[in-house]
């Protein structure tokens, strides 16, 4: 049943202008289903890594690619985007350049995709429909693209590739450009996403809500993959986390100098429901 | 399609170039960066029309029949949004892009333009652009005569007491059209000097 | 309703629903009766006629005031020059400042501007009728290509966009002390920390979007369909058809006006 279905094998990538390696893996293999949160410095290969479960490395970038990467059983280098997007959907960064500008309003621009692969009228209707009431978009559906705030500009765009129904969804630091209400939106949406079954690659900095959500958390720095374990696992290795120029969470910071101060000797935690576990029943007079 | 020479792209796939994914997402920005080049102009009330510096840019980015279309609907749709002389420029719009396009084919204009190469494109430029757009101006308010005399040679004739309209036309609009493309032509050096490498060349 | 830079004007008549096909129809109609024809009641004929669509269009006052605008300028100017310069002119009818006006050069004004005035009319109707969303829908079932209609599209949207873009940034840069107001020099300064900044932002969201869409599929090598149609109902069919009656009877009793 958990079958692997994104495979990367003896993989290298580099841009065309440049003779390093900007991506290295030997050997990685995501389970179908499982929710994947990627961590990294930034220029770490993180939306390289994207891009080429996306096929985008290498269909639409110029560089050099050895080894494969495997979605079920077609390898993205032999295949092309036109079939690698209805199984992969990629949202990345910046909403607005995710607009496409061809739908004047969001039905429209839903719609764009399923236009580009040739559905009829009648599946294009029911598709946006369905897509919409589930993304919770009917509010806006008659209104420009352009004219709503950036949260709801990236529920759009979500909606948009959920429409093509792919079976893996990425998202690169979707909430880099967003207020925290909106970026507690999108996090909320993914989760019901999960619920349903998609599988998710998630790169971001809020390790908070990645901790909550994530089955499994890849750090990817210099184009390697560093580590690869559970959210608590990771989340709590600071000086892994220090290594590779990334902080810890404020929690975790707070164990870390308790126990320099040599008032801890256990775990340290990664959430506050987790440190109140911890801290309850290191000491009886907090229960 | 015939080819042009052994060894050249045929002309056909050079268009189908030019109109490839990015080709056609730039079209639109080359338009409103012709409006909004012009709009800022006229805000800070220069003297100079600083109106096809997206052309230009497109001209660059893509190339010669790309920027055609882009100056092209630029005039098109200043036209229906209700400035009723602007449609018929649309050639010397187009001819703009076709000229910068080609000139940077041929060397004449480097991504990192030198201030001669600046200097005589921008001569070549504003000559094209003025030899297009005079006659068109001189036609369109003069109107199309009924007695089979060319409008034209009237002009130049001097018929009724306005003698040489033509090159009265000709030559205020050269100096400014010289002007316009000349600091276009920078403002559009500096943009591609400040795009990232690895975006040359898509 | 999407931010757009066409002067569409929605108002509650059958006009603004019609299929915009329909209006480029009657539009070739009346270029080509008024060109076959060459006949000045006629082009009075339809120039009536489309003030009467307007009033139908209930957008009788701004069309009104839109032609007179636009057009009252350019029909003085006409007259002006053919009075004056057009080489058919021989009887002087009057002199203003010592300047004669001819008599048949006015007369080519007169005609060749009133066909003019009314072919344009019909533009600006079809521009203020027509929602422009509607354009591609309609195109695109009688084979506009795909590319084509994109572009119409983003052209429309990307436009007002900039334009808003165009603003923050001029709010901004006044806001770190740029002066857009003083001496020539300064004002031409000031024009590269405007546009620049623009243009590179434009630039950048250009090729981002250009990776967006196409991992929607837009390079699929697949025929593509159409969301958003706009068909031929039968309003469209009874427009169509009266005018092209109407034209055809002018054309044959042509000349007996």
């Amino acid at each position: 049943m958990n079958q692997t279905i994104i495979e990367f094998n003896n993989f290298k990538w580099h841009y065309s202008n440049n003779k390093k390696f900007r991506l290295d893996i030997q050997e990685l293999k995501i389970r179908k289903g499982s929710f994947v949160g990627i961590i990294g410095p930034t220029g770490a290969g993180k939306t390289t890594f994207c891009y080429s479960i996306m096929g985008v490395v290498p269909h639409l970038q110029k560089g050099r690619m050895e080894g494969s990467v495997r979605i079920k059983e077609i390898e993205t280098k032999n295949s092309s985007l036109n079939v690698l997007s209805q199984k992969v959907g990629l949202v990345v960064q910046n909403p607005l350049s995710q607009m496409s500008g061809a739908g004047l309003n969001v039905e429209e621009e839903i719609a764009f995709g399923l236009e580009n692969h040739g559905y009829s009228r009648q599946e294009m209707i029911k598709k946006v429909k369905k897509i919409i009431e589930l993304i919770g978009l009917k509010e806006y559906a008659r209104r420009s693209p352009f004219e709503l705030s950036g949260g709801q500009q990236q529920k759009v765009a979500i909606a948009s590739i959920l429409v093509l129904e792919p079976e893996i969804l990425i998202l690169d630091e979707p909430t880099g450009y967003l207020d925290p209400l909106s970026t507690d939106m999108i996090f909320t949406l993914v989760k019901e996403l999960k619920k349903q079954g998609k599988t998710i690659i998630f790169v971001s900095h809020k390790f908070e809500y990645l901790n909550e959500l994530c089955d499994e958390i890849i750090l990817i720095n210099k184009g390697k993959i560093i580590k690869k374990g559970a959210p608590t696992e990771i989340f709590s290795d600071i000086s892994l986390l220090s290594k590779n120029n990334l902080s810890a969470m404020d929690v975790t910071n707070l164990f870390a100098r308790l126990k320099k101060a040599g008032k801890w000797k256990k775990r340290f935690a990664v959430s506050v429901e987790e440190s109140e576990k911890e801290l309850r029943s290191e000491f009886p007079w907090m229960r | 399609m015939k080819k042009i020479a052994k060894g050249k792209i045929k002309f056909g796939q050079e268009l189908k170039n030019e109109f490839n994914t990015f080709g056609l997402v730039l079209i639109p920005v080359a338009i409103a960066i012709n409006w909004v080049g012009a709009y800022f102009a006229q805000l800070l009330k220069l003297p100079i029309w600083l109106d096809t510096i997206g052309t230009m840019i497109s001209a660059i980015l893509v190339g010669p029949w790309n920027a055609a279309i882009a100056g092209a609907l630029t005039n098109l749709i200043k036209w229906i949004t209700f400035d009723p002389v602007a449609g018929p420029y649309a050639i010397t719009n187009a001819a703009i892009g076709i000229t910068l396009g080609m000139l940077y084919r041929k060397g004449w204009f480097s991504a990192k333009p030198t201030v001669s190469q600046i200097i005589k494109s921008g001569i070549i430029i504003a000559v094209v652009a003025t030899v297009i757009s005079a006659p068109i101006t001189v036609y369109m308010f003069g109107g199309v005569t009924g007695g089979g005399v060319d409008l034209i040679t009237a002009m130049l004739l001097g018929t009724g007491g306005m003698g040489g309209l033509l090159t009265a036309v000709f030559s205020s609009e050269l100096i400014g059209d010289l002007l316009d493309k000349l600091i276009s032509l920078v403002v559009v050096g500096v943009i591609i000097e400040n795009i990232p490498k690895k975006y040359f060349k898509q | 309703m999407a931010l757009m830079i066409t002067s569409f004007i929605q108002r509650d008549s059958f006009i603004q629903e019609l299929n915009p096909i329909s209006k480029i129809f009657l539009i070739l109609l009346v270029i080509a009766s008024i060109i076959i024809l060459d006949n000045l009641y006629i082009t009075y004929f339809f120039l009536i006629n489309v003030f009467f669509l307007a009033y139908l269009a209930k957008i009788e006052k701004e069309f009104v005031k839109g032609i007179t605008i636009v057009m009252l300028p350019i029909a003085v100017w006409f007259l002006i020059i053919h009075g004056i310069v057009n080489p058919a002119g021989k009887t002087i009818l009057f002199k203003i400042w010592f300047i004669p006006f001819r008599k048949e050069g006015l007369l080519f004004a007169l005609n060749f501007g009133s066909k003019l005035v009314t072919i344009i009319s019909y533009f600006y109707f079809f521009i203020i009728t027509t929602y422009p969303g509607d354009i591609v829908g309609s195109f695109s079932k009688i084979g506009l290509p795909y590319k084509a209609g994109f572009l119409i599209n983003s052209s429309l949207q990307m436009l007002p966009l900039m334009q808003r873009r165009a603003e923050k940034i001029l709010e901004a840069q006044e806001a770190r002390g740029l002066k857009v107001k003083g001496k020539l020099k300064d004002r031409f300064k000031a024009y590269t920390p405007l546009i620049i900044p623009l243009i590179l932002g434009a630039l950048m969201e250009t090729y981002e979007r250009v990776l967006a869409i196409e991992i929607r599929g837009f390079s699929a090598k697949v025929k593509k369909t159409h969301y958003k149609e706009v068909n031929f109902e039968k309003k469209d069919l009874i427009f169509c058809f009266t005018y092209l009656f109407l034209t055809l009877i002018l054309i044959i009793g042509g000349g007996n006006f």
